[in-house]
């Protein structure tokens, strides 16, 4: 009994954790630059831009629907972020003026989709259109730079390092942990919590397995999917908030592509596109396989297009080990409940 | 009544169709360009056949309620793969022979995507997301950043070729060419058990399975016609641009799959008239071409072709959902009245 309930344990957490851990020491091996502190954490902050984006998409698969407006939304709330410092505003106003622009294009999404009846793909791949057309049109399809000034001196706080470790003198050898790590997981730890411990979690789960038994069992679907997808809206701000911190400038083209980046990471994670499956923590795993892959191969001076190849076969292999972790849990809870 | 409205909606990208030529003629008659003359028609019309083509293929997987992503990343590998073999040369081989490769070629992806999808059991999204990535990636690898050009004129009058020209109307070649494949795969599907057999596995997977239907095989083949249709659709392509890039046509799957939506397939599968594709095609070709027409500038046609895509959809969904009650209901009337005068 003991050792049973020990292996459903192993097979309840996400398989993409599995996945990552042997895609790292396969590329700590193997590739000889990669496992060491100064890669790790460039790592770690690239990734942590990719791993908000999944998080949001992870949301709105659980609910069977899909965003691919994010990357877009990306573009246009980190251009609003931009605009509004570069005309001298203060940092806070233009945080909030992005994540409000987020939001508010996720509620524009949610209308579409549970108001007007269109397939969440066809609707949010339209609204893909129109927000990178939002960001092109406003920043006159240039990057944007600020100047630096006393009202953005936050910026430059988020932009540094809460923690440094240097082990030598190369910048190889260094340890940084960036703000923005920090702000990443402090946003993580908002949205599991909500998922965890309000009814929002339960909730997707329902809509995304049934809508319509959910509806009759008293929810408000189409409040509830409005909601998932303004929470995605405000998750794509957070993200442009990185971007934007990092580069220090915006780019309006800076967010395409990355939709699909986040379905592949939440995917691997373990989230079904049917919805009403799948969990958040996966999702960030996810993420981080991809970027491992990616700064594995750039490191070991491999061309870019191979690299493509190989994310679709790390793909096609991951989501055959989630068949058979599926299949496996299936087969235990079975023979658990034989016995 | 009923019957009227019926008909009405059978025909619901057509009153899209007719409403986006209305729209473009009066705003461009407004700023004192001709949009409705024969010739530009037949420039629409010629546009459109590419995308129909792959519109075809896209429609035909959407109506077993799949997806296929990898149709414009199979449109640049197989055509780089072969392409080679089509430029002129002095003695090169006779063109059937790349063209027939790269549809071989391409149905042999077509094949890898049918056997993730039913054999691995991953999700269509995701299995054809997996091999768009990996034949870009492989396109890439075969031709490097170079392009191919300068192909032979006799490939190239399949792309180009005009076979008659009525009142600067121009029939040419690939209008032919849609039109056999249209009335190909119509039959197919409307007359054939094949394709029945498509419908129903596309309506409900489970009861398909139940009836007998070797939903596995149905799915396998779909998927190798759609894929095998994006590699002639690459060919055509590359002959109207005169020629081959890994790089081209990163956006295809996505019109293929607005055409197909705005042409009435329900993207829950298995509801749709094939024609309706052609339909779809010529729509978003007339939006591009009026945009275009009027000089919009590229940023903003983005804008326009989202939220025209988001309210044809819309639009088009209101009218399916009043077509499938109403013909629920015509069904039942007539059923009754069997029941009462036998």
């Amino acid at each position: 009994m003991q050792a049973n309930r020990h292996r459903l344990r192993l097979s309840n957490l996400p398989n993409s954790i599995f996945v990552f851990l042997f895609v790292f020491a396969l590329a700590s091996f193997g590739v000889p630059k990669f496992f060491s502190p100064g890669n790790l954490s460039t790592l770690l902050l690239q990734a942590s831009i990719l791993m908000i984006l999944s998080t949001g998409m992870a949301l709105v698969l659980m609910s069977g629907g899909i965003d691919l407006s994010m990357g877009g939304n990306l573009s246009m709330c980190g251009v609003v972020i931009a605009l509004c410092l570069r005309d001298g505003m203060h940092v806070l106003w233009a945080i909030g003026a992005g994540v409000l622009c987020g939001a508010l294009f996720g509620l524009l999404n949610g209308i579409f989709v549970s108001k007007m009846k269109v397939p969440a793909f066809i609707a949010t791949f339209g609204s893909m259109g129109i927000a990178q057309s939002f960001a092109n049109t406003l920043s006159e399809k240039r990057t944007i730079h600020w100047e630096a000034g006393p009202q953005n001196r936050l910026l430059n706080f988020l932009g540094g390092d809460v923690l440094r470790i240097e082990f030598g003198n190369q910048a190889s050898m260094v340890l940084s942990v960036s703000f923005l790590v920090l702000l990443t997981v402090c946003v993580l730890i908002c949205v599991i919590f909500l998922f965890k411990k309000t009814v929002l979690g339960a909730y997707i789960y329902a809509i995304g397995e049934n809508e319509e038994t959910a509806r009759l069992c008293g929810i408000d679907t189409t409040k509830w999917k409005i909601f998932v997808y303004m929470l995605s809206g405000a998750l794509a701000s957070v993200a442009a908030l990185l971007v934007l911190i990092r580069t220090n400038s915006m780019q309006p083209t800076s967010g395409d592509g990355l939709e699909f980046q986040a379905v592949v990471a939440a995917v691997l994670g373990g989230n079904s596109l049917k919805g009403g499956r799948g969990n958040l923590y996966g999702a960030l795993f996810g993420a981080l396989t991809l970027y491992v892959v990616r700064s594995s191969l750039t490191l070991a001076g491999i061309d870019t297009s191979v690299t493509m190849i190989v994310i679709g076969a790390v793909l096609v292999v991951g989501m055959i080990l989630n068949e058979l972790a599926v299949r496996h849990e299936k087969n235990l809870r079975l023979r658990t409940g034989r016995g | 009544m009923k019957r009227f409205l019926k008909i009405v909606t059978d025909f619901s990208p057509l009153l899209i169709l007719v409403g986006i030529f209305a729209f473009f003629a009066a705003v461009n008659a407004s700023y004192g360009n001709d949009y409705l003359t024969m010739s530009n028609i037949s420039v629409i019309v010629n546009q459109s056949c590419f995308l129909t083509i792959i519109g075809i293929g896209q429609a035909l997987v959407i109506l077993t309620g799949g997806i296929n992503l990898s149709i414009g990343s199979v449109m640049a590998f197989t055509t780089v793969m072969w392409g080679r073999m089509l430029m002129n040369t002095p003695g090169h081989v006779h063109y059937a022979i790349p063209m027939l490769l790269v549809i071989a070629t391409g149905m042999v992806i077509g094949l890898v995507n049918g056997v993730l999808i039913t054999k691995l059991k991953m999700p269509p999204f995701i299995a054809t997301f997996a091999v768009m990535y990996a034949c870009r990636g492989m396109a890439w690898v075969a031709l490097g950043k170079k392009v191919i050009y300068n192909l032979s004129p006799a490939f190239r009058y399949w792309g180009t070729g005009i076979i008659a020209n009525v009142n600067g109307f121009m029939f040419t070649v690939p209008m032919v060419v849609v039109l056999v494949l249209l009335v190909v795969t119509g039959f197919m599907l409307k007359r054939t058990s094949l394709g029945r057999k498509i419908y129903f596995t596309g309506s409900n997977p489970v009861a398909a399975k139940f009836s007998g239907i070797p939903t596995d095989r149905i799915l396998i083949l779909v998927y190798v016609l759609s894929t095998g249709l994006a590699a002639f659709g690459g060919l055509l392509y590359g002959a109207r641009l005169n020629s081959f890039e890994p790089g081209m046509a990163t956006k295809a799957h996505f019109e293929a799959i607005t055409v197909a939506l705005i042409g009435g397939i329900a993207m829950s599968g298995g509801f749709g008239n094939i024609w309706g594709v052609l339909c779809g095609a010529v729509i978003v070709s007339a939006i591009y071409n009026g945009m275009n027409t009027l000089s919009v500038a590229s940023e903003l046609q983005t804008l326009v072709m989202g939220a025209l895509i988001i309210l044809t959809v819309a639009f088009n969904q209101f009218l399916v959902t009043k077509n499938m009650a109403l013909r629920n209901e015509l069904d039942e009337s007539k059923a009754r009245t069997k029941i009462s005068n036998p």
